[in-house]
């Protein structure tokens, strides 16, 4: 076989797979955040393991919860003793703005993708969303991408977890080198192009001032679901342009 | 044995919530609903910043985080390069 037939047959395979060129553009585009995300990984790793979790349970819960915070809130809260179902409800309320994150994706995606809903739903999380997002909007990008930012996302999580079972406590904390600072800098970049008009603009003073007065005070997962519900209404009440204008 | 039911059901229902926004029918969604969807993205990168320019967990504001996060939003507003806002917010943190 040439190098040139078997170097297109690996194309085609790729292609089989939906390594599409857009696959591969999306999951590029979440490098620049694999730190944070090794960071965060790591961070969850050693404190599960010092809650008395096992090294399978560790990577196993990464792998399949692959939701940081909920993540974090699940050992945090079995090692201070508490019961099955709140730590469920907790877990719960921490993801339910993947909700919103959903139904706002699925008005730039079309009824049936590829790859399938159901599994994009899988690996969606806070960045996944943003970034796919900004390109949906931008009209170049589809599900392809989405999922290709979704696996670069989780191909960074769990081996995250994989080594922070094996060096745990060996390592500097990742907050004293400030890489916990890659995430609110990375909705900075994704929010900033995004404004366009007056209403944006007070939409994300509503949002933030909002935050800021209830983060701490009511559960964290709570707070952000009602943030983003209360500051995207108020958008709405001052939206008086043409229906579709908006768009 | 406790622990791993425990992680296969806070994995349902993470699941739970991530499948069910795709799954609404856009037709069933009354127009007020989908118009203000247009604003969740900028509501919720904005809540998804502000704890994160906190020092340490539920801290207080810090203007060390605050100065990064300025400066990488300049530097967005330049380049529009992810990397480059990212490194300069880096950078500033680092630095001072």
């Amino acid at each position: 076989m040439s190098v040139l037939s078997r170097r297109q047959s690996t194309r085609t395979q790729a292609a089989k797979l939906g390594l599409s060129a857009e696959f591969r553009r999306g999951f590029v585009s979440m490098i620049p955040l694999w730190p944070g995300v090794i960071a965060f990984s790591l961070a969850y790793a050693i404190a599960a393991g010092a809650a008395g979790f096992s090294s399978l349970e560790i990577v196993g819960m990464s792998a399949l919860v692959f939701a940081g915070s909920a993540q974090v809130a699940t050992v945090a809260l079995y090692s201070s003793g508490a019961a099955f179902l709140p730590i469920l409800l907790t877990g719960l309320l921490l993801n339910l703005r993947h909700t919103l994150y959903g139904l706002s994706l699925n008005r730039w995606l079309p009824e049936r993708t590829t790859p399938p809903k159901p599994l994009l739903a899988f690996f969606l999380t806070d960045e996944s969303f943003g970034l796919a997002l900004k390109e949906l909007v931008a009209g170049r990008g589809g599900a392809r991408y989405l999922f290709g930012v979704s696996i670069a996302l989780w191909v960074a999580w769990v081996p995250g977890a994989i080594l922070g079972v094996l060096v745990g406590g060996a390592l500097p904390s990742p907050e004293r080198l400030g890489l916990d600072l890659i995430f609110p800098l990375t909705f900075v970049a994704l929010l900033v192009p995004m404004i366009r008009n007056r209403i944006d603009i007070v939409v994300a003073i509503l949002a933030g001032a909002l935050m800021l007065a209830v983060d701490g005070r009511v559960p964290d997962g709570a707070s952000i679901v009602l943030v983003i519900a209360l500051a995207a209404a108020a958008g709405t009440l001052l939206d008086r342009s043409p229906e579709g204008a908006a768009d | 044995m406790e622990r791993i039911a425990l992680i296969l059901a806070v994995a349902v229902a993470s699941y739970a919530t991530r499948i069910a926004g795709f799954t609404l029918d856009r037709q069933a969604i009354p127009r007020r609903l989908d118009r203000a969807l247009t604003y969740v993205p900028i509501a919720a990168f904005t809540a998804l910043i502000v704890p994160g320019l906190r020092a340490g967990d539920g801290g207080a504001l810090d203007p060390i985080r605050i100065a990064a996060a300025i400066l990488a939003a300049a530097v967005v507003l330049l380049t529009r390069q992810l990397w480059a806002a990212l490194l300069a917010g880096m950078t500033v943190f680092w630095l001072l």
